[in-house]
């Protein structure tokens, strides 16, 4: 019984997705807010995973919505909303991760002491964690922050970074293997 | 430590369900593998402990975007109104064409013998869309004859409408007089022709004449709304004489008719018959 309420619940989340979609595609604007307002914190995850900086995904998510919302009309509703938007977040985070590798470690003095970190919404961290997760491949961090940070399934995983569900399975394994390795081995 | 797949698994399964219950079981089933489940429990605590969480920032739209969107919007909306002007036009236009279509009639005569045979001529006189008279069992194409508003005061010119199959002659001709207004007499010797007739909104006058250049008779129009019908044709005058002496304007001699019997000087006026 409860599991028919939760699947309930589910098939009315995806037709209010799906309701959502609709309106956004007809040029419905506060439809597309909702949508943004509902999927922008696992983007936002997303993005901070791979680029590793929080402006950067602050970023990357505006251009990562406003792709969503030019490129709306071309989203074939194979999967999900959500899947789709996560598959943009993941590649164009991973695309803006390749533009500038080694930015974060090239900073000057004065733009580093203009650039005074905004951790007032951000909660504290293991720093070791991000450490870890810089020593990853971009791919890597995108399956692990769509796994621990999104909750998502590995099928959604699978369809998130195009491939099946065992593939993002195996990607998972190894990614978190790599993880562990740099994070106990930084580890004093 | 190699430890087995199956373990390793269970290990990461453990670590990541965040179970005390679980924990204890699995460290009371596998006590050497403990502490490797407390690593990696830290570990994924860790990774998810790292979790950002950001309020969310308001989505500004682009001015570029929302022209966009907005010619977008006013593009879909102007088809819209497009696709129902086009559905009224066609609507408006479906209507009137029923009404019109309604209100006419066609006006196609085919008066015939029981004779098959030779096809019998268009009268001049009539309506260009107005089919001559066929005999029997030859058809005539069915075209709209337009509507006149009132009927004429002259009982001559009065619209009729015969649509008969197989009918006398001398009945066509009586219907056509009752419908007209007209007393119609016959002289003797009378055919009595079996006809198929299909006149839509015609005068009166045409009528007679379509089917006296057609089958030999003559109707002479004696006072007001008198007339009589005499089985005979003078090829020099017209089928209906008015009374004054005058006559109305002369069909087209029948060219497929030159086989019927016609009988010169019959239709004057004068009663002399």
């Amino acid at each position: 019984m409860v599991s028919n309420l939760i699947d309930q619940a589910h098939t009315l989340g995806v037709d209010d997705e799906s309701r959502l979609v609709d309106r956004a595609v007809a040029g419905d604007e506060t439809a597309f807010r909702s949508l943004y307002q509902r999927y922008y914190a696992k983007v936002y995850s997303i993005a901070k995973g791979i680029l590793l900086s929080a402006e950067e995904a602050e970023d990357a998510c505006q251009e990562i919505f406003m792709l969503a919302y030019k490129n709306l009309h071309k989203f074939d509703r194979r999967s999900r909303f959500s899947t789709w938007l996560f598959r943009i977040a993941v590649n164009r985070s991973i695309q803006e991760s390749r533009k500038s590798p080694g930015r974060r470690g090239i900073v000057d003095l004065g733009e580093e002491a203009e650039s005074i970190p905004d951790t007032r919404h951000e909660p504290e961290t293991d720093p070791m964690v991000e450490e870890a997760l810089e020593q990853l491949q971009p791919l890597d961090r995108a399956v692990l922050t769509l796994f621990y940070w999104d909750d998502l399934s590995l099928q959604e995983i699978g369809e998130s970074i195009g491939c099946s569900a065992n593939a993002a399975k195996t990607r998972l394994f190894r990614a978190r293997e790599r993880f562990r390795e740099v994070y106990e081995g930084a580890r004093p | 430590m190699k430890i087995p797949q199956d373990i390793d698994r269970l290990l990461w399964s453990v670590a990541e369900q965040h179970d005390p219950r679980a924990f204890d079981e699995f460290a009371e089933r596998y006590p050497a593998y403990k502490d490797e489940l407390v690593a990696r429990t830290k570990l994924v605590r860790s990774l998810r402990g790292a979790r950002p969480n950001r309020d969310v920032p308001v989505f500004n739209l682009p001015q570029a975007h929302r022209a966009q969107s907005r010619a977008r919007m006013f593009q879909v909306f102007a088809l819209g109104a497009l696709v129902v002007v086009a559905a009224a036009s066609v609507g408006v236009t479906v209507f009137r064409h029923q009404a019109t279509s309604s209100r006419q009639t066609p006006p196609v005569s085919s008066p015939a013998s029981q004779q098959h045979g030779s096809m019998l001529p268009h009268s001049n006189q009539l309506p260009p869309e107005t089919v001559g008279p066929k005999r029997v069992g030859q058809s005539a194409p069915v075209t709209p004859h337009p509507v006149q508003p009132a009927q004429a005061p002259d009982p001559f010119g009065r619209l009729v409408t015969v649509d008969e199959e197989g009918a006398a002659l001398s009945q066509v001709l009586r219907d056509i007089a009752h419908q007209a207004g007209i007393h119609l007499e016959f002289a003797p010797g009378m055919s009595e022709e079996t006809v198929n007739v299909r006149y839509m909104a015609l005068p009166a006058k045409l009528a007679f004449e379509d089917l006296g250049q057609n089958f030999g008779i003559s109707v002479v129009v004696q006072e007001g709304s008198r007339a009589l019908v005499i089985p005979a044709i003078d090829s020099s005058r017209p089928v209906v004489t008015l009374p004054d002496g005058s006559y109305s304007e002369p069909a087209e001699p029948a060219t497929g008719s030159s086989d019927q019997a016609r009988t010169p000087g019959l239709n004057h006026t004068d009663g002399r018959h």
